[in-house]
This record gives C-alpha cells, structure tokens and sequence, in this order.
C-alpha cells in the first residue's frame, strides 16, 4: 500500500513537473526570444547536473568497490529521488532545444550551458581520473571507476551533441577554453611537480634533502590533464579566434610571464642573499629552490605557447597582454622603489642587517623596471594615432592613474598623520619613510601616466576637426572593424550569404588605412577588400 | 514526423533502463561481509552496528573491561548524523598476537553538485581475549571520555 503511494506521489510529481514546464517554455517554441532561451538551458544544465550525480551516486552504491559499510537503501532513495524528478525535466527540455537550435542556431542559450556542463563534468571526470591514476602509480586506496563511467558518458555524450549542432554563437568557443582550462591547470599541476620532483632528486644527489614528494601524484595530475588539454586546445579550431580564445590567451600570457618573471626574481633574491648574507649550510639553504626552478620552467612554457598563438599582429589582444604586462611592470617598479627607499633611508633594524631585505626589493625594482620599459617601449614604437585611440592603452593609462594615484593620496594622509602625531606628541613610532617613499612614486607615476594620456587626447581629438562620413561594409561579418573608424564615420554593415567574407583584425587595419576617412562602400571576399568611393555622409 | 520515431524514446529508454538495472544491483547484491573472527571483520561489525543505529550491538562489540560505564546512550550521542561508508586502508592489519589495529577511511555524504562528501581516516585498536576479538583504545566516533557513568568506575 505505501509502496503503492509513493508510486502515486512520484508519478504525480513528474507529471506535474513537465505540465509546469510546457505551461511555461513551451509556448516559446516559435519565439526568438534568446533570453528564454538562455532560461531554458539554465534550467537544463540544473536538471542535467543533478540527474548525472544522482546517477553516479547510484552507480557507486550499486558497485561499491571496497567499500563494506554502506547505507544501501538510505543511498538508493537519495538517488532515485532526484532522478525522478531531474531526469524527466531533462529530457523534456533537451527534446525542446534540439528543435528550436535549428530555427535559431546562433542562440548564446547553448553556448552558455554546454560551458556550464564542461565545467562541471569534465572537472569530475579529470577528478575521477586522477582518482584511477593515484590508484595505479601511487597505491591510493580504492578508485570511483563508476565516476569514470558515468562522467566520462555524459562528457561523450554532449561531445556528440556539439558534433551534431556546433554553437554558433559570437562566443562559440568559450565550452571548447573552458574545457582547455580545466586540461590546462591539470596538466600544468602534474608537470611542474614532475619536475620539481626530478629537480629534486637531482639535488639531493648534491645535498641532503628533507625527502621529496610521491611521483605518482605529478604523474596522475599530467595523466589526467594532458589528455583532456590536448583534445580541447590543440585540436585544430573550425573558426578563427573569438572573443573568450583571445581572453584566454591573453589571461595565460599574463599570468604565465608574470609567474615565471616572479619565480626567477625568486630564485635570484636566493642567490644573491646566499652569496652577501651570513645564511644556513647551502644545503638546506637551497632546499626550495628545484621547486621554484620547476615553476619557473613551466610558466614559461605555457607562456610561450600561448603568447606564440596570440600572435603577432598588433591586435587588440596583443595590445591588452602589453599593456597588461606594462601595468603590472609599473606597479612593481612603484612599489620596489618605495620600498627601497624606506628600506635605505629608514631607521636601522635592531637585529641583523637588512640587506636581505634590500637585494628583495632590489631585484623586485629591476625586474619591475624592466618588464615596465620593455613593453612601454615596445607600445611606444607602434605609430600612436592608432595606439592612443585603443581601449587597452586607455583602459591602462586611466585605470593606472586613478590606482596610484588614490595609493599617492593614501600615503600623503599616512604621512600627514604622523606629522601630526609627532606635532601633538601623541606617541606615533611608526617610520615616514614608507609613506612618503609610496606617495613620492606613485605620485610621479601617475602625473607619467597623466601627461600621456593627456597627449593621446590631444591627438584624438584632432580627429574632430574630420568630415563626417559613411562606409558601407558588404561582408561576411565586421569584426570589430567598426572601432577601429573614428567616431566621426557612420559604418553599415549589409551581410553576406556566405563565410567567404569575415573582417580579421589585420584586415579591419588595412581597411581603415584604404578608406583614408572618405566615405566609401568597401567589399569584403574570399579575394580580400575593395575600396570604392561613394557620396559623401550628409 | 521524427518526433514519433523509435529514436525519440531511445535516450529516456536508455536512460530509464540504466538506473532500474543500477537500483536492482545495489538492492540485491551481496554485501562485502569480512570473517567477524578477524580485526578487520570486528571492526566492520561496529561501524555497520553505527551505520544501522544500533547502538547496543555496537556498545557489545567494545572490551568490556576498558568500556565499563559506556552504554548505547553514550555512543549514541556521539553518533554520526550523515550516512557514511568504509573501507580498509590497508589489505592486512598490522597484528602482533593479541593486539591488532586496522586503518578504516569513513566517508561521509556523496560527491555531488549540492552535497561535497568528506572523509576521516581513523584507527582502530583491537585485543582479543579467548579467540575473540575486542575493540579497545579511543575508537571512532570518539566517545569514550564523555560516558556518562565513566566517573563510577
């Protein structure tokens, strides 16, 4: 009779879920409404998400491995709850998007959940194989093979789904970076500790050692990412880069040269404070350093293939990464110098003669200044009418700004605190050299970054003094070839049938050049651009 | 017309047979039962008497003599409110003679999109006393210290 019930209950509750879900999604079937559509795949990533780990639940229980307590039937209900009412839900919606992709293959609604389910399972399957990795190289006890299964089918299995509809929205690749940075990070994780781990062994050749770590994990961790890295980023790409492929690279760029700069300047503060400095036996001394040699070694390898495939043409990307890399190099010279200053003209240290101190912030003031002059002189050798007009060089030159020089007024209110302290004999020991040091660099940076900027709006603004005129483009797809115009010209985009006629970035730069401000119709195929002259914009 | 075809049902068919096989295997399978005359077997019979709520037989399994006072009502407190499983850390116990330990990982919760599961790795000491096997120490779920009629004794 309660068994009977329940039956009742549960088929009362998958009914009820699907009228509820065809009261509300269904009658969108025929809409365009691309905000539904994003509401619709939310809720089909929710309800997949919950039905595949309801499922690997049952699977563990049903296959419990080594496992001799178990709550069999307390876990069987847990999981056959929610996928009585997850798998339902996810059917009925997946059906409803199958149709309506067709009708609107360019929804960001797909994009946007097979992102979500990327995230999601791929990192439980990578997790689930390192589980069975550790398990064969490191003697870990028992491995979720069932994990393995139920993860790695619904990862295939959305595979096959991308295969059949590849999304085609303007940020089609952001499932395809997220899955290559779960792979990545993984990947990265298992190689450094592979060779930290030989760098080591060899040092301990040399010196003794406190003993390293187990190999089986780094292999594990490199098992289970280089795989899932390999198929989802160095895969050949259907379509050029967009918007999240050139974010991603960007963001490794960065954080790849920074890492690694940050890991040598380490590494030289080591041997420079070895070498000047009365420290431990060598031995023990440089126990740290095969690990940060090891970082080192594999941020500059992710660094030099992603910034290898951010390419070489100055675009937009390329132009973020430097000046990305220009404000991180000016805030480490700020904040070296400052630091310098308050190391060599504060009050002595009681103890010991601060000069490890001063060869840290030494090196961290050479190493800032340098990446700073590199890549300011590298932004300044481009020609500056089209520099001064990017957002990444304004985005630099105003953000800079407005952070030191908030951090300049911060330290010229610390200054004046202590002065007043002291004035008022209120007991204040705290040294001024640090404050004053912070709010004389950063200070002199930002009237730097001040002074240019102010002449780059010079330069734009003798584009005011231009006619305003039209361009008609007849391609494929624009690009971002719109910004690259002054703000005087009016763009109209009429699109082409075919693919044959995408806007790249070098080409939006050639096109521009052409069009030499004159309002022109520009045709765009597989041949590249024309230029012809048209009526002038009234 | 493909919305009436036979691939229409193929995936919630699929998908509907999967966990129907996957209920009757985890209902009728046979449970890892290890011989209650060894460590290990003892061990797995407190932690299952625990995983049932059975505090009584539980409280039976503990040395009688190192567990005076202890009742179900004790062990019961410190009871654990999720529902965990367990297994051996290592395949052999370490024994030597009349005392052995064994290594269990109890794990707590499932991994899950709502529920992340924890584990604890905990050690088990047992004395056997005329072939049979007790378990003494400070066991898991660490109670002992708080037996109410500990301070009779």
């Amino acid at each position: 009779m309660a068994f009977a019930f329940g039956l009742l209950v549960l088929g009362a509750i998958v009914i009820g879920g699907i009228a509820l879900a065809r009261r509300f999604l269904g009658n969108r079937d025929e809409g365009a409404d691309d905000g539904g559509d994003v509401l619709a795949y939310l809720l089909l990533a929710l309800a997949v998400g919950t039905a595949g780990f309801a499922l690997a639940s049952l699977a563990a229980t049903a296959f419990p491995g080594d496992d001799f307590v178990v709550d069999v039937r307390g876990q069987v209900a847990n999981s056959l709850a929610a996928l009585v009412v997850s798998v339902p839900i996810a059917v009925f919606l997946w059906r409803r998007q199958e149709r309506r992709r067709t009708h609107f293959p360019a929804s960001s609604g797909w994009t946007v959940y097979l992102t979500l389910i990327e995230a999601v399972f791929m990192t439980s399957l990578v997790a689930a194989l390192f589980g069975l990795f550790e398990w064969i190289f490191a003697d870990s006890e028992g491995v979720a093979w069932t994990n393995i299964i139920v993860f790695g089918g619904i990862v295939v299995f959305h595979e096959w789904a991308t295969s059949r509809t590849s999304p085609e929205s303007d940020a089609r690749s952001l499932p395809r970076v997220a899955g290559s940075a779960i792979g990545l990070i993984t990947t990265l994780i298992g190689l450094g500790g592979l060779v930290g781990w030989l760098l080591s062994e060899v040092y301990s050749t040399l010196a003794p050692t406190a003993g390293g770590s187990d190999l089986g994990i780094w292999v594990s961790f490199l098992l289970a990412g280089a795989p899932v890295w390999w198929y989802r980023w160095l895969r050949p790409w259907s379509s050029e880069s967009d918007t999240p492929r050139s974010a991603w690279l960007f963001l490794v760029s960065v954080a790849g040269l920074t890492t690694a700069l940050a890991a040598m300047a380490t590494l030289s503060i080591l041997v420079l404070t070895f070498l000047f400095t009365d420290t431990e036996p060598a031995g023990t001394y440089f126990e740290a350093a095969p690990l940060t040699l090891s970082v080192a070694l594999v941020a500059s390898l992710a660094w030099i293939h992603h910034r290898h495939r951010l390419g070489s043409d100055r675009t937009e990307p390329v132009r973020a990464y430097d000046y990305a890399m220009t404000a991180i190099g000016l805030a480490t010279t700020v904040g070296g110098a400052s630091a310098l200053s308050a190391v060599a003209l504060g009050p002595a240290d009681l103890v010991g003669s601060g000069s490890d101190a001063v060869i840290a912030v030494t090196v961290a003031l050479i190493v800032g200044a340098g990446v700073w002059l590199a890549f300011w002189t590298r932004a300044s050798n481009f020609p500056r009418e089209t520099e001064a007009s990017s957002t990444p060089r304004r985005v630099y030159l105003i953000g800079m700004s407005v952070i030191l020089g908030l951090v300049s007024a911060g330290a010229l209110i610390a200054v004046l605190v202590i002065i007043f302290q002291r004035l008022l004999d209120t007991g204040g020991t705290e040294s001024i050299m640090i404050p004053i040091s912070l709010f004389a660099f950063a200070g002199l940076a930002t009237w730097h970054l001040l002074r240019v900027n102010a002449a780059d709006r010079e330069l734009i603004g003798s584009e005011e003094t231009l006619t305003p005129f039209s361009v008609t483009l007849i391609c494929s797809h624009p690009g971002m070839v719109s910004a690259r115009f002054p703000d005087v010209a009016r763009i109209r985009v009429i699109y082409r049938s075919d693919d044959v006629g995408v806007i790249q970035d070098d080409m939006a730069d050639e096109i521009v050049a052409a069009v030499s401000n004159q309002s022109s119709i520009v045709w765009v195929d597989e041949d590249g651009f024309r230029v012809a002259p048209a009526r002038s914009a009234t | 017309m493909s919305g009436t075809s036979p691939q229409r049902w193929l995936l919630p068919a699929g998908i509907g047979v999967l966990i129907a096989v996957l209920v009757v295997v985890a209902l009728v399978r046979d449970p890892i039962v290890l011989d209650p005359s060894t460590p290990e077997g003892t061990v797995q019979e407190y932690l299952q008497a625990i995983s049932d709520n059975d505090y009584e037989t539980a409280v039976g399994i503990l040395h009688p003599e190192e567990f005076e006072g202890c009742g179900p009502a004790d062990l019961a407190r410190f009871g654990p409110e999720q529902p965990f499983t367990a297994s051996l850390e290592t395949d052999e116990p370490s024994a030597d003679g009349e005392r052995a330990r064994v290594s269990v990982r109890i794990r707590f919760g499932t991994d899950g999109l709502f529920n992340s599961g924890w584990e604890t790795w905990e050690s088990f000491e047992l004395v056997s006393e005329d072939g049979i096997w007790w378990i003494a120490g400070e066991p898991w779920p660490h109670f002992f210290w708080e037996c109410q009629d500990r301070e009779n004794f």
